[in-house]
């Protein structure tokens, strides 16, 4: 992996408290030939990461955003899910069923396009080491335009109505998937 | 010098004011208090200001020191409305009787516009937003171009209206007024009661409040889960946060930073305090005035004809004609 | 690290609306507002309590269902019950009110370009009242013209919105609402109520002409009520 390809952002479990700070590093991996695998890995635990379809996810901020609300949960000892990593995808999701969410969101068996992240890696070892477990290409995280699929998204958030295009859609998912927890 | 006689009756206060200069020299009144559990009606009404209005502006005259109106005053004010019609028409009777005979102009005055005029001469304020609260009425009042503009208001009940209806099913008495009466029962209430939240925008709706403690508030005071006084407080609280809500967002919609209350509800103690509490959060500042001035009294109508005399309104005996409708944005503000 | 992003709040963007305290703010990178409802300390506290989390949750939800069919509303970034906070997009532009008021210098234009905001804005009440969703706090403030763009309105505070049971009379209040406050914010802007109309008829005929036999029952209402004292 070219040092550089993967990012490193701050997140803030409590977005008006400076003082508590968590990092999250997200890389962009293409031509993956391994998905089985690394589920399995997932699985038992041997990689502790968030590995996300990378075709279900329209921009990095809505990804972010997600993340953030991850830390938030567990700041607050909320969370839905057993790991940071796995609140990660089920915040990604407008569903509050875990598995469907995990499911969908997650990487699948044939996956070839995947999103990873890693929190509290502000030097990038652990991404490196995540790297040589994935038989794939690290891209630029710009590369996300190419790849994000905007019918898979619209089923994935059940978004049909016509007025709503690659233009407006982030707003849509971001609140969509947010405030699931705020809807009923 | 410019000195205006007003008189004032439109619901059941009957009063004669006279202002020279923003200076009040007189403004007696005298009140109708209906039977307990009943309103007061228009015809009634009319009797007790028949019977009252000639000593008032005998009254009136003689604390303000008028020995010779015809010289010493310079017009004469009624209330053209809004309001009922028969105390309305008693009012404006003795208005041209007493113009016609001293020679005087004779100027109608919108009864809201009274209120707010007062207002600003009592208090100062400048530019305010108004609460204008009061038996018959419910409005937020904002002031631009030649206009007192109504921001908010109710799309029912007024708010007087509505805390004198459930003051009579509770057999609160009306005297001196059945919201004094709930208000002093009021600070005797500890339980609240969850009552409808009713805003629109900024307008308020009332009926569904009045119908919901008619039916539920009296079930708990039967029940005995609740007092008399737990339900004039609960009512109290939950109305009153409402007016005050509507206010602060006419004031945030305007950028307004003064709040002048008037009406007769506006006397309410609780009422200023919430006003003044919402006014400190947001810096604003707020004027207020007591029981001589928010109830309806005849100076407030001298101190809009002041003002309208002064920018040259004035109208002919055939004209000063009253009405039970009359809108305070209907008015053009030549004065400001 | 290749990139920090700071959450700032900036204290001196404080505005302080009716019911919430608005600041500016960064988060995660992107410009967006932070609007937090603070207890009211002039009414009760179990009512001030209540009052703030049904209008958090009737935001969410208003944003939710205005953005399911089509309506712009700001995205919301982040939710916090505990303390009323929301997190949301910055929507970048003038108040409707602030922008129908600088159109006034241009003339003849005026007209027409305050004509197609009015259009707009009706069309876009029509459409979340046919999802039934009552807005219940429609003034020219409560809507940015995004860019300055009539075409691209944003309905904003979904504090009092209400969804569920909702019938032509709650439409015909709401329009009758927007209406009034457009009447004493705006001088001289009839023709903006009229646009606004004639916009939320062209949606849906059916629901069009339901909502304005109403509007015009609760305008006759209001001038026919009592006023005495």
């Amino acid at each position: 992996m070219s040092p550089g390809v993967s990012r490193c952002y701050e997140l803030q479990p409590d977005p008006y408290d400076y003082t508590q700070r968590r990092a999250i590093r997200i890389c962009l991996f293409v031509d993956v030939e391994n998905a089985s695998e690394l589920r399995g890995k997932l699985r038992t635990g041997e990689i502790d990461a968030a590995l996300v379809r990378a075709e279900l996810i329209i921009e990095p901020f809505l990804f972010l955003a997600a993340a953030n609300k991850a830390v938030y949960q567990y700041a607050h000892n909320r969370m839905s899910t057993r790991s940071l990593a796995a609140e990660l995808i089920y915040s990604l999701s407008p569903s509050r069923n875990i598995s469907d969410s995990l499911n969908t969101f997650g990487v699948a068996e044939n996956s070839r396009t995947i999103l990873a992240a890693v929190y509290d890696d502000e030097k990038g070892s652990k991404m490196k080491k995540l790297a040589k477990q994935i038989k794939g290409r690290a891209v630029p995280l710009d590369y996300l335009k190419e790849i994000s699929n905007f019918k898979l998204i619209r089923r994935a958030y059940k978004i049909y109505d016509p007025s709503i295009t690659l233009d407006n859609i982030d707003e849509e998912i971001l609140t969509r998937m947010i405030t699931k927890e705020c809807i009923s | 010098m410019v000195c205006i006689l007003g008189i004032e009756g439109s619901a059941n206060k009957v009063g004669v004011g006279i202002i020279r200069d923003g200076e009040v020299l007189a403004n007696p009144r005298e009140t109708f208090i209906a039977p307990l559990g009943e309103g007061f009606r228009p015809s009634e009404t009319a009797q007790h200001h028949r019977q009252k209005i000639v000593q008032l502006v005998i009254k009136a005259l003689h604390e303000a020191g008028i020995q010779d109106p015809e010289k010493m005053l310079d017009g004469i004010a009624h209330t053209k409305g809004p309001g009922m019609n028969a105390p309305l028409q008693v009012c404006a009777v003795v208005a041209r009787t007493i113009a016609l005979s001293w020679n005087l102009p004779i100027i109608p005055v919108n009864h809201c516009i009274g209120h707010i005029e007062m207002g600003r001469l009592i208090t100062g304020a400048d530019n305010p937003v108004v609460l204008y609260v009061s038996g018959g009425n419910t409005q937020v009042i904002s002031y631009s171009a030649q206009k007192y503009r109504i921001f908010g208001e109710t799309i029912d009940l007024a708010v007087g209206n509505c805390l004198d209806r459930f003051a009579r099913t509770i057999r609160l008495s009306n005297d001196p007024s059945p919201g004094y009466n709930i208000e002093q029962a009021a600070k005797k209430g500890k339980k609240f009661l969850q009552i409808p939240y009713t805003i629109k925008g900024m307008d308020v709706s009332f009926s569904g409040i009045l119908a919901f403690i008619e039916s539920k508030g009296l079930e708990a005071l039967r029940n005995g889960l609740y007092t008399k006084e737990d339900l004039c407080f609960s009512l109290q609280e939950t109305i009153f946060s409402m007016l005050i809500e509507i206010t602060e967002r006419a004031m945030a919609h305007t950028g307004s930073k003064e709040l002048l209350l008037v009406g007769g509800v506006a006397c309410n103690l609780r009422l200023q305090e919430m006003a003044r509490i919402m006014c400190e959060e947001r810096r604003a500042k707020i004027f207020a005035t007591d029981e001589r001035f928010c109830i309806d009294n005849g100076a407030m109508i001298a101190q809009a004809a002041y003002l309208m005399f002064n920018a040259g309104l004035q109208s002919t005996v055939d004209k000063t004609t009253t009405t039970q409708r009359y809108r305070t944005d209907q008015v053009n503000v030549v004065w400001r | 690290m290749n990139t920090a992003y700071n959450s700032l709040l900036d204290p001196d963007s404080l505005r302080q609306g009716a019911e919430a305290k608005l600041y500016d703010c960064v988060y995660l990178g992107k410009p967006a507002i932070l609007k937090e409802r603070f207890s009211k300390k002039y009414r009760h506290e179990e009512l001030d309590k209540r009052l703030n989390f049904a209008r958090l949750r009737a935001e969410i939800r208003g944003i939710n269902k205005a953005q399911q069919v089509g309506v712009k509303a700001p995205a919301i970034y982040f939710v916090d019950t505990n303390r009323h906070i929301l997190i949301m997009e910055r929507v970048e532009g003038p108040t409707a009110k602030d922008w129908i008021e600088s159109q006034r210098q241009r003339a003849e234009e005026e007209f027409k370009v305050q004509a197609k905001f009015g259009e707009v804005l009706g069309g876009e009440i029509a459409k979340i009242h046919l999802s039934g969703l009552i807005h219940g706090d429609l003034t020219t403030s409560n809507m940015i013209v995004k860019n300055g763009d009539p075409g691209n309105l944003h309905l904003i505070d979904f504090g009092l919105a209400n969804s569920g049971k909702v019938i032509a009379e709650d439409k015909g209040v709401d329009l009758y609402v927007l209406e009034r406050a457009i009447q004493a914010t705006h001088i001289n802007c009839e023709h903006i109520v009229d646009a606004i109309l004639n916009g939320y008829k062209s949606v849906n005929a059916k629901q069009g002409e339901a909502v304005m036999a109403r509007l015009i029952a609760i305008r006759l209402r209001g001038r026919k009520r009592d006023m005495v004292g």
